[in-house]
């Protein structure tokens, strides 16, 4: 959010406030505004506000994506930490995704340090959703909740060779078919490829609801193993967000990428972000 | 009598140039911003961070802030 003066006379001063709300985030936080000025020699400036976020309990990552062929168990472990100087205690809420998969906590040292290892269960090939609530015993931060997201489904590959020459239609929206409010053209980002070579994926956000739509940027976890980009196509309504890998880095990764809008019908986008690369 | 001609010629160069120079730094609006990052080093979770940057029109003209976006 920002407030600023919208016109300065010559030899004049004025001023423009950032304000940014950190609940939610945790460790390093950065946020730039884009002044767009006058100025023919400086139209765009970017001023930056940066902060350390302290936590009562530090949680390596509250999103856990655990994806496979439910051949095999896949596990994801996240790492839960007493940041203040008082022994923690954790107890379980809620777990939504029952029989899906398993999780266990185990003390890494006791009222300092937890591990929970979530397990997916072999055999079970479907797409779930779910949480995991945490009661603690810290007054300043009552309750964890951890996002489970499981992508266990076959994918229906197209055939490449298709034996036939009928062409398939398109599927057509129904009539009646609810419209979002916001247009994701793909949540998911898939970045495969050879070792070293620079791969690039794009998606298209465009605003549905004739009011403006504009995107800020919550959470970024692969911030060390690839770029993007937020692209205007038109203020307030059209967006194009473009992923590339950086060379070099070659592990194979899983984050995802969250944006905040100004939509309270859709208040949140997320991306999931695969990078797979072969060995030259 | 050449000599004088040259001189006076250079002096005016200079003149005209430093002109130039000087005029060119105040023409318009021109924006000069103190200090473009801040940082809050710690804070707890949940506050509400401000901050407020001051900008000032070193031109001789009206500087127009259009518009400030999450960038």
């Amino acid at each position: 959010m920002a407030h600023f003066d919208p016109a300065v006379p010559p030899g004049g001063e004025g001023k423009i406030t950032i304000k940014v709300k950190t609940e939610g985030y945790q460790g390093n936080l950065r946020k730039s505004a884009r002044v767009k000025t006058n100025d023919p020699e400086k139209q765009n400036i970017l001023l930056v506000v940066k902060a350390t976020v302290k936590v009562p309990i530090f949680v390596s990552s509250r999103y856990v994506h655990l994806y496979g062929k439910g051949d095999g168990a896949v596990h994801k472990t996240i790492k839960i930490l007493a940041e203040l100087d008082k022994p923690l205690n954790l107890s379980v809420a809620d777990f939504t995704p029952k029989n899906k998969l398993k999780y266990a906590i185990e003390t890494v040292q006791k009222g300092k340090e937890y591990r929970i290892r979530f397990t997916s269960i072999t055999g079970i090939k479907e797409n779930y959703r779910g949480i995991l609530k945490l009661k603690t015993n810290y007054p300043e931060k009552p309750e964890i909740s951890i996002v489970i997201n499981g992508r266990f489904k076959p994918a229906k590959t197209p055939s490449r060779h298709p034996s036939s020459g009928i062409k398939k239609e398109a599927p057509v929206r129904g009539a009646n078919a609810v419209k979002a409010p916001i247009y994701v053209s793909s949540r998911y980002i898939r970045l495969y490829g050879k070792e070293g070579a620079e791969i690039t994926k794009t998606v298209e956000i465009r605003a549905e609801l004739k009011k403006s739509l504009n995107l800020t940027i919550m959470e970024f976890n692969l911030k060390d193993k690839l770029k993007y980009t937020v692209e205007t196509l038109e203020k307030g309504e059209k967006y194009r967000i473009k992923f590339s890998t950086i060379p070099g880095e070659n592990r194979n990764y899983n984050g995802i990428l969250k944006l905040k809008t100004n939509y309270p019908e859709m208040p949140l986008i997320t991306f999931v972000i695969h990078g797979r690369f072969k060995k030259k | 009598m050449k000599k004088l001609f040259l001189i006076i010629v250079g002096l005016l160069s200079v003149a005209l140039w430093g002109n130039m120079v000087l005029g060119q730094d105040n023409k318009g609006p021109r924006i000069s911003v103190e200090g473009r990052e801040f940082d809050f080093k710690e804070v707890k979770e949940g506050t509400v961070l401000e901050h407020t940057f001051k900008i000032l029109n070193i031109g001789d003209e009206p500087l127009k802030i259009i518009s400030v976006r999450p960038g």
